[in-house]
């Protein structure tokens, strides 16, 4: 897992990829034991940051996370004959990151800047390299990620970034058409560039 | 049990639930001192010598070619500081994973070397960005083939020194029939530190912990409390803690110790296309040719740095070894002084927005050791069609983690910075001249088209071993 | 109650575990990875998915003592999801009838799949095999795919305009302007 993707991929190349990335955006899944004495803190913790608007941005303050998840599974569903009933001594905790790439870039930027959130939520498993540092984090990850199968996203060759400009762009656009349309040339002029430096970063 | 009987209210000492998990390395004493005699020459220290030659070798015969190392050793220039003036020669030999099999290197040694030197630079051209005219396939012949096995670079005060040693090299290595010269560039520093785009090239290099070279402020990694600190000795020499406060990932015996991955890229330099470019957009700019072309590099043409002094260069600042490094990114988010996608801001982000503070950054500097190769094309002539450019070499101890990142995913690309998929303005290889940089400001300027630069002519990825490694080499 | 963690703004966050009937792993392994991908693939003709995944659990990663070794007696499909909307039945209706075959091909080799021509049955075994989420973090919370790829196209064109036109007198700017957003398509 060391090569960084090829420009092709950022361009929404479709050539046969592993399950974890398509395009600019990766896919990290993670299955991994947290003692159940553990369970009820973490999700007295995860319910509390949802209503937080803190821990959002908090979590995406990083600027290259699209989509991520948390999952506390107690139990494994069942369904009857011809299944067993899976009986874990553990419960789970699932975690899927939809992110620009190179995952390990993405590590280290947990490890150095919210190592404490990352000790919180994953520290209470087993064998857990608590941040920093973050190679033998990265290690752990590699040993743990679930890999294969199959990536779908509806906008591979944008990345977070990308998406957030070009909605930013849209938005403005709306007040700069409809002062095309009541400006004389030179007001419009002037509007026109002004709406261009608000968003130059986009451009 | 002892643990939890210690751990609240001790202080200092980990909480109740949290042991020491199995799998984390005790972070090892860090070095006072590196051993600077079995470290080679020119990674922790620059040399000053204006030539060098690059020699590529093939070993044509192991034996024979185990016995030029053996030969070469005791030329070899180490990391020993120089009494009193420097040696006006200076050799240092470095090795090809090709030519690390061919000399028998054994099988088991080989796979604990880390996958990108073993696949070697020409099979990741595509990740690398090196594309169309500096693909693989239209390199200089003997680069990046395999043929490549050892490089031998040689430093020499002038032309008359330098030729003396290749000669012999040449004559010992031929006659013996031990190998042959592949490829070779000869390359001399150009008047007044500058490149052949005509900027003072070469400024900021990594200050390093433990070698006894004080770094200018500027030259290391932002210490949080708006001034500067040395980068960790394992981010440039294998054996030493690097910056995630562990030993790097390192090959195996001999090879784990004072040794260092060593990138090298023959980049032509296409200057009457450079000039052409910025003259021709130029007057279009509002800033006019020479704030334009400084807006791509990040620095004006005598090593102002534009954060330091946007609107024009100032000689107080390029004259100061103090001042000429000595800046930083915080205060310009937007890249109204200095541009996001510019040249110096995407190798080297320091504490630009979205790398927190420099946080995201200490893993990824390089040390580099080149030289300009070529004559100079006089101001206001036209394209001779001449070769020119720069030989770039660098240092670090992870080529995926530290050239790799900058190559890949800074300089092929822009969305680090918010600047999309923008390539590099000044070396990146752009797959067409639909390429553009918007240079930021009220309103904006959208440089394009934005033509191909820099071609590379080829590289390798080189191991350039301790000399305890070198000895082992000449003898196992 | 845990149904609203599924949802931040207007995207939902669905992950189904669903144990692989016996035998039949291989050909679901194969039935995956053969997926098409990006536009191509079938979950692209819903228009309302931002990114999905679709995997085999067949083993659970053993960290370690002092961690007591956890044996699965099945194999599991995992299919996860964050689409628009915010309504799981809405989006398992469009499941149904946009993708059936597809949906068909992976479902169908796990146990109690009651296809999907009984809307309220295929609706019951997804909830019973859903994993509610415990928390879900979203860049850009209420923006649909549309609204995302809509900017994204748009954002194109400001630039191509906004390169085209530098220095263009005022007149012509906003006359131009007018032909590109306005009355253009």
């Amino acid at each position: 897992m060391t090569t960084i993707e090829s420009p092709d991929a950022r361009d929404g190349g479709t050539t046969a990829l592993p399950g974890n990335q398509l395009g600019r955006i990766f896919c990290l899944t993670l299955f991994t034991p947290i003692r159940r004495q553990w369970v009820p803190v973490l999700a007295a913790a995860m319910w509390v940051a949802k209503w937080i608007p803190f821990a959002q941005k908090h979590i995406l303050q990083f600027n290259f996370i699209r989509f991520v998840r948390w999952t506390i599974v107690r139990d494994l569903p069942h369904n009857g004959p011809p299944q067993e009933r899976d009986r874990l001594n553990y419960a789970y905790l699932f975690f899927e990151s939809n992110f620009d790439g190179p995952w390990q870039h993405y590590i280290d930027a947990f490890a150095y800047c919210i190592p404490l959130d990352i000790r919180f939520v994953w520290g209470r498993g087993f064998a857990f390299p608590s941040p920093p540092p973050a190679e033998p984090l990265k290690k752990w990850i590699a040993m743990n990620s679930m890999d294969g199968g199959s990536y779908y996203c509806g906008y591979p060759q944008a990345s977070t970034r990308m998406v957030k400009g070009a909605l930013a762009t849209g938005d403005a656009l709306g007040g700069l058409i409809a002062d095309s349309e009541r400006l004389g040339a030179d007001e419009f002029k002037v509007r026109y560039e002004q709406f261009l430096s608000s968003v130059q970063g986009h451009l | 049990m002892q643990k939890r009987r210690q751990a609240v209210g001790s202080g200092g000492e980990r909480p109740l639930l949290q042991r020491r998990p199995l799998n984390l390395p005790r972070r090892h004493e860090e070095q006072s001192e590196v051993e600077a005699a079995d470290i080679q020459g020119n990674v922790l220290r620059g040399y000053s010598h204006p030539m060098a030659a690059y020699i590529f070798l093939r070993i044509d015969d192991v034996v024979k070619g185990k016995a030029l190392i053996d030969r070469m050793l005791p030329r070899i220039t180490t990391g020993q500081p120089w009494c009193d003036t420097a040696p006006t020669t200076a050799i240092q030999v470095a090795f090809t994973y090709a030519g690390l099999q061919r000399l028998g290197v054994p099988d088991e040694m080989l796979a604990t070397f880390p996958e990108e030197f073993r696949e070697g630079m020409a099979a990741r051209a595509e990740s690398l960005g090196d594309r169309g005219p500096s693909a693989p396939e239209q390199w200089e012949s003997g680069l990046g083939t395999g043929e490549a096995h050892v490089l031998v670079t040689v430093w020499a005060v002038d032309n008359e020194h330098l030729d003396a040693v290749r000669e012999e090299l040449r004559q010992v290595g031929a006659s013996a029939g031990a190998t042959t010269v592949i490829n070779e560039t000869r390359a001399e520093a150009l008047k007044h530190g500058r490149d052949h785009f005509g900027f003072f090239d070469g400024i900021s290099q990594p200050a390093v912990e433990g070698t006894g070279v004080q770094g200018r402020p500027g030259d290391g990694q932002p210490n949080g409390a708006g001034g500067w600190r040395d980068v960790a000795t394992g981010e440039f020499v294998l054996g030493y803690v690097d910056e995630d406060g562990t030993l790097p990932d390192a090959p195996a015996e001999p090879f784990h110790r004072n040794g260092t991955f060593m990138v090298y890229r023959k980049l032509q330099q296409h200057t009457a296309a450079f000039r052409r470019s910025m003259e021709e957009q130029g007057a279009r700019y509002p800033g006019g040719a020479e704030m334009l072309a400084a807006k791509v590099v990040g620095r004006w043409r005598d090593g102002t740095p534009l954060s330091t002094s946007p609107e024009a260069p100032d000689a107080d600042v390029s004259a100061d070894p103090l001042r000429i490094n000595d800046f930083s990114y915080m205060d310009d988010p937007k890249g109204l002084k200095c541009p996001m996608g510019s040249h110096i801001r995407r190798c080297h982000p320091r504490d630009s927005e979205g790398f927190f503070g420099g946080r995201l950054t200490n893993r990824h500097r390089i040390i580099r050791r080149g030289r300009s190769y070529g004559p100079v094309l006089p101001k206001g002539a036209a394209d001779d069609g001449q070769d020119r450019g720069l030989v770039f070499v660098c240092f670090n101890t992870s080529i995926w983690r530290q050239f790799e990142t900058i190559q890949s995913l800074w300089l092929d690309d822009g969305d680090p910075f918010g600047v999309g998929p923008d390539k590099d303005p000044l070396i990146g290889c752009p797959a067409d001249e639909s390429g553009k940089m918007t240079i930021p400001g009220k309103p904006p300027f959208f440089l394009t088209p934005l033509p191909r630069f820099v071609t590379l002519r080829g590289g390798e990825y080189l191991f350039q071993p301790s000399m305890a490694a070198l000895r082992w080499l000449a003898d196992f | 109650m845990g149904e609203s963690r599924n949802r931040t703004g207007t995207a939902y966050a669905l992950t189904v575990l669903t144990a692989i009937l016996p035998g039949h792993e291989e050909k679901l392994r194969q039935t995956i990875e053969s997926l098409p991908l990006g536009e191509d693939s079938p979950l692209a003709r819903l228009g309302t998915i931002h990114t999905s995944r679709i995997q085999i659990v067949d083993h659970l990663v053993y960290q370690g003592a002092p961690q007591k070794r956890d044996q699965l007696r099945s194999n599991y499909l995992v299919f996860t999801a964050a689409f628009d909307g915010a309504d799981l039945d809405v989006f398992l209706a469009s499941i149904a009838d946009k993708l059936p075959a597809a949906a068909d091909s992976w479902w169908r080799h796990c146990v109690g799949y009651p296809g999907l021509k009984d809307r309220a049955a295929f609706g019951h075994w997804i909830r019973h095999n859903q994993l509610h989420t415990s928390l879900f973090a979203v860049a850009s919370p209420n923006r649909s795919v549309s609204d995302v790829v809509d900017s994204l196209a748009l954002r194109e064109q400001v630039l191509e305009f906004a390169i085209a036109n530098q220095g263009v007198d005022a007149v012509e700017l906003q006359k131009r302007f007018r032909t590109t957003f306005v009355e253009g398509i």
